[in-house]
C-alpha cells in the first residue's frame, strides 16, 4: 500500500511542475506590458522603463521563471500588481466562498442523485425512471451559466425571492449570506447532480444485473434486499471517486458562475486578475488550484486503492 | 435649432437670435453656467443632520490612494474625500477657493495665492506656503505621475513669499492655470500613501484590499460644521448590475453609477434616487480618435464623411436617452460654444456619400475601431457605428480591448486607425479642445493631426485672460476643429449616480468626481 | 447486432441525431431559414418582446434574435469542429505513441497530458486566447489544446489493451513496423471509442466556446454568437428575457442531441452492451465532468 502511495506521490511532483511551467510561459506570452497596465495613460517611457526594472521584466525569460519557482516554493508567489497584497494570501482570502460554494453544491447535489439515483434503479423501466433519466440528460445537457440566468430571471427578477447577485460573508450576517449563495449553489448542484445520477443508477444497474444473476439461482427473491444493500456497497466506491473528482474540478472551474453572481471566489479572482493583467496573481492560483486538484485527485486514488486492493498493482 | 454650415449663408433672423444667446449668456459672470442637476424631486427645506455612515460604491479596486500618482476615475473620488488643493476643481461657479483664501494675477504667467489661516493637515500639522512648495516638488521628483506633472512643469519658479504667502511664476502664460493647479492636492512633507495625510473633509482610517476604503470625519476641516458624515465607506463593486443589488438591498447608500438598461427601471420603482447631470454642460464624451496621418483618414473629406454618417440620435438610444446629441468638443450650453461650427448632430448618409466620392474612396475600404471594455455601453456604441459605415462602404472590423491594452496601443505605440474611448476634460476650452486634438498632448499625439493655425489659437487662448477675448479665439479653433474632425465626439457620456432617498445635499460634478463634503443623511 | 441497426432502434439516439440534424440544418441553410439579416441594425426597433414579426424579439440593436441563433449555429459548430479535429488528431496520436511505446517516452506524454488536465480548462483556453487574440478560430484552437486530455488517455487506454492481443503479435512477428501497427492496426481498433468520444467532446466544445463568448472571448461582434448572446441578454433582463433565454437554449438543443447520440453511440459500439437492454457509463474522463464550467 504505502508503495503504491510513494509511487503516486512521485508521479504528483513532475505534474505539478509542468503545471508550473505551462502557467508560467503562458502568460508570459501575453502581449500587453504589465508595467505600463500599471501606469497606465501618459505615462512617460522613463517611467515605464523603471518599473519594468523593478518588475523584473528586463531580464530574460527562463530566467523570470527559474526565480518565481524558486520563490513560489518558499511560499513567496508575489504581488498583485493592482494591489500589492501578496498573491498567496489574496487566494487564500478568496477560497473560502469557492469552498462554499463547491461545498454547498456538492451537498445539495447529493441529497438529490443519490435517492433519486437509487430510486430510480430500482424502478427500472417505470415512468419515475424514464422521467429521471431525461430530466438527468437534461441536467446533464443544460448548460450551468443558462441555469444560473434562468434562476435569476425567476427567482430574482421575477419573484424578488433571491438577489441576483452579491456576497456577504457567513461570519458576518450567515442569514444574508444563504440567500445570496442560494442561486449559485442552486445551479451548481443540479448541474453536478445529474451527472451523479446517471453514473449512480448505471453502476448500480450493472452490479445488480451480475448479483441478480448468481444469487437468483440459489435464493429466492426475498433476498432482493440483501443484493441491494450489497449493490450499493460496491457501487459506491466509483460513485465517491466521481464526486471526489467533481470536486477537484469545481475548484477552479466555477470560474463562469462566480462571475454571474459577482461571488468573489477564486474563479472571480482568476477572471478579474486576467482582465487587469494581474498575472502574477493567476499564475499563484492557477499553481494553488492545480496543487490542489492533483492532491485530491491522489487522495481519491488512494482511496480507491485501499478499498479495492486489485487497484494497486496496475 | 437650425443647422449652421460651413459656407451657408446665414439668415438675418438667425443671427439675431444667435447674438441674442451670445448676449445673454456673455452677461454672466465667468465660467458661469445654467443649473447644474436634473432637478431633484421636490424635498421641503430642512437643515441638514450631522452624523452617520454612508457606504458607497466604486467603479474598482483604487490602484492608489497617493493623489499625484491617482491615474483612474475610481482613484479620484477618493482622492476628493482625502485632499484638497488651492481651489475647489469644480469651476462651474467661477474659481473658489479651498486651502487658499484669496489670489491674485497681474498676468497670466504669474499667480499668487494666500492660504487661509489655522489650518492643518490630517495628523495636526499646520498647512503653510512651504507645503504647497514641497508638493510641488514632490510632483517633479520619482513620485509624481503624468498627468499630475503636466500641472508643475509649467512653473519656472515658485518663491515663499511668507508662510501664508506663494507665487507661482510660469514659463509662459496659462489663463487656464487657476484649473490646472485646483487639481493638484496638498500634501505634507513626509507623505507617505500608506498612511495618506491630507487636509480634506474625510481622514483615512483603513484600506482592506478588495473589500473597502474607509474614511472617518476630519474634525478639522477649514469649513464650518463640514463634514456632515461621521464614516465615508468605499465599496470596490466592478460589476453595474451588483451596485444596483446593493443599494437595493440597503447594502450601500450611494452608487457611483448606475448601469443604463435599469435606469428606467431604477426611477419608476421609486425606492433609488438616481441624480444626474443636465444634459449639454459636461464635458464629457465618447470620443473617438483616428489615425489622421496616414491614408484613408489623413483625407479632410474622409474624416467628414464617417463624421455625417454617424447616426448620433441612434447612439444615443443605446445610452437610453440619457445624455445628450453631441458632436463638437465644446458642449452645446458652454460660453465658448461656436454655433456656427460644423455640427453633425444630424446624420446626413447623402451628403457622406458625396465626400466619399469626392475623396477617390467610393469603393470603400476596411478600418479597425478599438474599443474599452470598461462600459457596457462601448460595445453597443461600437456596433452602431460599424452598421453606420456600412452603408456607407467603410467595412468595420472591431477589437474590444481593457484599458492597459489599449492604451499601450493606441496612445503609447500609436497602433490603431480608429480607437473609441470616454473622455473627461477640464471645463476650460483650451483643456476640452487641446486635450482632444492638438499635438502637444496625449490624444493629438496619438491623432497626429497638425495644423498650425489651431495651435497657436490655443496658445493665444492660454495667454489671454479676458473671456471675451478668448471667446473669440475659441469660435475660431472651433471653426477649424470641426471642419477638420480629426477626431469624433459621439455624444455626452451621461454622468449618473444612484442614491437612496436618504442621502441629500448631493450634486453631481460635471467632470464626475463626486464630492461628499456637503452630503448628509437624513434620518 | 449490426451497430447501425443498434443505433436506429435506440429512440433516444434517434431523437439526438434529429435535433443535432437541426442544429446541422440551421449552420448550413442559414440565409434561406433566417427571416432577417442578422446584422440589420435597427435601433427604433431595439429590446422588444416576442410578436409575429419578432418571433423572438429583438436585441439591443434591434437585431431579430431568431435570425441570430440561428447563424449563430454556425459559430458553434465551426468551432466544435475545429476544437475536435485539432484535439483528437494530437490527442489520439499523442495518446497511441504513449500506450504503445510505453517506458519513459510514454510516460513524459502522459505526464503532459496530466500536467495540461490538471490546469483549470477555462483557465487555460482564457489564457490562449488573451495570447492569440479573440476570434473564432483562436476561440476552437485554444479548445481544441485544452481537449487534448480526454482523447489522450483514451486512445492510451486502448492502445495499452490492444497490444497485449494476438493479432498485434502476429503483426509484429510477421516484421509490421511500428507505424504500420499504430496507423493500420491500432486506430481502427479504436474508432469505436474515439467516435463516440468525438461527439461527446463536440458537445463540450460548444458549451465551452459559449462560456468563452460569455466572458467576451469568443466571436467578435457583430458575428452573431450564443454563449454572448446569452451574455449580452443578461443586462436586459428586465426589457426581454427572451434574449438569453432563446440564446441558451440553442446551446442546449445542441449539447442535448450530441450527447444523446454519443451515449447512443456508445451502446451500440460497445460488443459487451450488445443483447441488453440498459446503459452503461464507459468511465468519464474527468474533463467531461468539467466541461461545465
Amino acid at each position: 500500500m504505502t508503495a503504491y502511495v510513494a509511487r503516486r506521490l512521485l508521479q504528483l511532483l513532475p505534474v505539478v511542475l509542468l503545471v508550473s511551467a505551462i502557467v508560467f510561459f503562458v502568460f508570459r506570452i501575453i502581449p500587453g506590458d504589465a508595467a505600463v497596465a500599471r501606469l497606465g495613460e501618459a505615462a512617460d517611457p522613463e517611467s515605464v522603463a523603471r518599473l519594468r526594472r523593478t518588475m523584473g521584466l528586463d531580464r530574460p525569460v527562463y530566467v523570470q521563471y527559474l526565480v518565481w519557482l524558486g520563490r513560489a516554493v518558499r511560499g513567496d508567489l508575489g504581488e498583485s500588481q493592482v494591489n500589492r497584497q501578496g498573491v498567496f494570501s489574496l487566494v487564500i482570502e478568496k477560497f473560502p466562498a469557492t469552498l462554499e460554494l463547491a461545498g454547498l453544491g456538492i451537498g445539495l447535489s447529493l441529497m438529490l442523485s443519490v435517492p433519486v439515483g437509487i430510486l430510480s434503479a430500482l424502478r427500472r423501466g417505470t415512468l419515475l425512471d424514464h422521467f429521471t433519466r431525461l430530466a438527468a440528460m437534461i441536467g446533464f445537457c443544460v448548460p450551468r451559466y443558462w441555469l444560473a440566468v434562468l434562476l435569476i430571471l425567476f427567482f430574482a427578477v421575477q419573484w424578488r425571492l433571491f438577489p441576483p447577485a452579491g456576497h456577504i460573508p457567513f461570519g458576518e450576517q450567515p442569514l444574508a449570506n444563504l440567500r445570496f449563495v442560494a442561486l449559485p449553489a442552486l445551479s451548481v448542484a443540479l448541474t453536478l447532480a445529474a451527472v451523479q445520477m446517471r453514473f449512480l443508477r448505471s453502476s448500480l444497474l450493472d452490479i445488480i444485473a451480475q448479483e441478480y444473476i448468481r444469487t437468483a439461482h440459489a435464493k429466492g427473491l426475498a433476498h432482493r434486499a440483501v443484493v441491494l444493500h450489497h449493490a450499493l456497497k460496491n457501487a459506491l466506491i466509483p460513485f465517491v471517486t466521481v464526486v471526489g473528482l467533481e470536486f477537484g474540478n469545481l475548484l477552479g472551474g466555477l470560474v463562469v458562475v462566480e462571475q454571474i453572481f459577482s461571488w468573489p471566489g477564486v474563479g472571480w479572482l482568476m477572471v478579474q486578475s486576467i482582465i487587469h493583467r494581474d498575472y502574477a496573481v493567476v499564475q499563484g492560483a492557477v499553481l494553488l488550484i492545480a496543487t490542489g486538484f492533483v492532491t485530491i485527485n491522489l487522495l481519491v486514488d488512494v482511496a480507491y486503492a485501499a478499498l479495492d486492493p486489485r487497484i494497486r498493482y496496475s | 435649432m437650425a443647422r449652421h454650415g460651413i459656407g451657408s449663408r446665414i439668415t438675418r433672423r438667425e443671427f439675431v437670435a444667435g447674438a441674442a444667446a451670445a448676449a445673454a449668456s456673455g452677461s454672466l459672470l465667468r465660467f458661469a453656467a445654467p443649473a447644474l442637476s436634473a432637478p431633484a424631486p421636490a424635498q421641503a427645506p430642512v437643515r441638514p443632520s450631522a452624523g452617520g455612515v454612508l457606504r458607497t460604491t466604486l467603479g474598482a479596486e483604487p490602484t492608489t490612494l497617493d493623489p499625484h500618482q491617482s491615474r483612474t476615475l475610481f482613484d479620484f473620488d477618493v482622492k476628493d474625500a482625502l485632499f484638497d488643493g488651492l481651489l475647489d476643481d469644480d469651476f462651474t461657479e467661477g474659481p473658489r477657493g479651498a486651502l487658499a483664501e484669496s489670489w491674485e494675477s497681474p498676468n497670466a504667467s504669474t499667480y499668487l495665492f494666500k492660504l487661509r489661516r489655522g489650518l492643518r493637515f490630517h495628523d495636526g500639522s499646520p498647512i503653510t506656503a512651504d507645503a504647497v512648495k514641497s508638493t510641488a516638488e514632490r510632483i517633479m521628483g520619482p513620485d509624481g505621475l503624468g498627468q499630475t506633472r503636466s500641472i508643475v512643469e509649467q512653473v519656472a519658479s515658485m518663491d515663499v513669499l511668507d508662510p501664508q504667502s506663494i507665487r507661482f511664476r510660469l514659463k509662459g502664460p496659462n489663463a487656464a492655470f487657476l484649473m490646472d493647479i485646483a487639481d493638484m492636492k496638498i500634501v505634507p512633507r513626509n507623505f507617505d500613501a500608506r498612511n495618506p495625510v491630507g487636509s480634506g473633509p474625510f481622514q483615512f482610517v483603513e484600506w482592506v484590499r478588495l473589500r473597502h476604503v474607509r474614511l472617518k470625519k476630519f474634525p478639522g476641516y477649514w469649513r464650518e460644521g463640514r463634514p456632515y458624515l461621521d464614516e465615508l465607506v468605499f465599496m470596490p463593486t466592478p460589476d453595474e448590475n451588483q451596485k444596483i443589488v446593493l443599494l437595493e438591498t440597503g447594502q450601500v447608500e450611494f452608487t457611483d453609477t448606475v448601469p443604463l438598461p435599469r435606469v428606467q427601471d431604477v426611477e419608476r420603482g421609486g425606492k433609488i434616487v438616481v441624480h444626474s447631470v443636465q444634459p449639454g454642460v459636461s464635458p464629457s464624451s465618447y470620443y473617438m480618435l483616428t489615425r489622421a496621418d496616414r491614408p484613408p483618414l489623413n483625407n479632410v473629406k474622409v474624416r467628414q464623411a464617417i463624421n455625417f454618417a454617424i447616426d448620433r440620435k441612434a447612439l444615443l438610444q443605446v445610452t437610453f436617452g440619457k445624455g445628450t446629441l453631441k458632436s463638437n468638443a465644446i458642449p452645446p450650453k458652454h460660453w465658448a460654444f461656436n454655433p456656427e461650427s460644423v455640427s453633425f448632430n444630424e446624420r446626413d448618409v447623402n451628403r457622406a456619400r458625396r465626400l466619399m466620392n469626392e475623396a477617390g474612396q467610393g469603393s470603400g475600404f476596411s478600418l479597425q475601431v478599438k474599443h474599452l471594455t470598461s462600459r457596457a455601453e462601448f460595445f453597443t456604441l461600437a456596433q452602431v457605428f460599424q452598421a453606420n459605415m456600412a452603408e456607407i462602404g467603410i467595412r468595420i472590423e472591431l477589437i474590444p480591448q481593457e484599458i492597459g491594452i489599449w492604451v499601450n496601443q493606441v496612445l503609447v505605440q500609436r497602433d490603431f486607425q480608429l480607437g473609441l474611448t470616454g473622455i473627461v476634460p477640464r471645463y476650460d476650452p483650451d483643456a476640452m479642445l487641446g486635450e482632444q486634438f492638438s499635438n502637444q498632448r496625449v490624444n493629438g499625439k496619438a491623432i497626429g493631426w497638425r495644423h498650425d493655425l489651431f495651435e497657436k489659437q490655443l496658445e493665444q487662448g492660454r495667454a489671454n485672460v479676458s473671456q471675451e477675448a478668448r471667446k473669440r479665439v475659441y469660435y475660431h479653433a472651433q471653426l477649424i476643429a470641426q471642419w477638420e474632425a480629426p477626431g469624433f465626439i459621439l455624444n455626452e457620456r451621461p454622468i449618473l449616480y444612484g442614491a437612496a432617498p436618504s442621502v441629500r445635499g448631493f450634486k453631481p460634478d460635471i467632470r464626475q468626481h463626486t464630492h461628499f463634503v456637503d452630503v448628509w443623511l437624513r434620518r | 447486432m449490426n451497430p447501425l441497426v443498434a443505433l436506429t432502434r435506440d429512440r433516444a439516439a434517434l431523437a439526438g441525431a434529429v435535433l443535432f440534424a437541426c442544429i446541422l440544418a440551421a449552420a448550413v441553410f442559414a440565409p434561406a431559414l433566417a427571416p432577417y439579416d442578422p446584422l440589420a441594425v435597427r435601433m427604433s426597433e431595439r429590446l422588444e418582446l416576442p410578436t409575429a414579426r419578432h418571433l423572438l424579439g429583438t436585441d439591443e440593436l434591434g437585431r431579430d434574435v431568431l435570425s441570430r441563433i440561428i447563424f449563430g449555429a454556425r459559430a458553434s459548430l465551426g468551432v466544435g469542429v475545429i476544437a475536435v479535429a485539432i484535439a483528437g488528431i494530437a490527442g489520439t496520436g499523442l495518446g497511441l505513441m504513449a500506450g504503445y511505446y510505453g517506458g519513459f517516452p510514454g510516460t513524459l506524454i502522459m505526464r503532459g497530458v496530466d500536467g495540461l488536465l490538471a490546469f483549470p480548462a477555462i483557465i487555460l483556453a482564457m489564457a490562449l486566447i488573451a495570447t492569440l487574440g479573440p476570434s473564432l478560430v483562436n476561440a476552437a484552437i485554444a479548445i481544441g489544446i485544452v481537449f487534448i486530455p480526454s482523447f489522450a488517455r483514451l486512445a492510451q487506454a486502448s492502445a495499452l489493451s490492444l497490444k497485449e492481443r494476438e493479432f498485434v503479435e502476429a503483426a509484429r512477428a510477421s516484421g509490421a513496423t511500428d507505424q504500420y501497427l499504430l496507423a493500420r492496426v491500432l486506430l481502427p481498433n479504436h474508432l469505436s471509442p474515439l467516435l463516440v468520444q468525438v461527439s461527446v467532446s463536440f458537445a463540450n466544445a460548444i458549451l465551452t466556446e459559449a462560456a468563452l463568448s460569455f466572458l467576451g472571448l469568443g466571436v467578435l461582434p457583430p458575428t452573431p454568437s450564443w454563449g454572448a448572446m446569452l451574455d449580452t441578454g443578461r443586462k436586459y433582463l428586465d426589457q426581454t428575457p427572451w434574449y438569453s433565454v432563446a440564446a441558451g437554449g440553442a446551446i442546449m438543443v445542441a449539447v442535448l442531441g450530441l450527447n444523446l447520440l454519443g451515449d447512443g453511440l456508445r451502446d451500440a459500439l460497445d460488443p459487451r452492451l450488445r443483447g441488453r437492454r440498459q446503459r452503461m457509463e464507459a468511465p468519464v474522463a474527468p474533463r467531461e465532468i468539467s466541461a461545465q464550467t
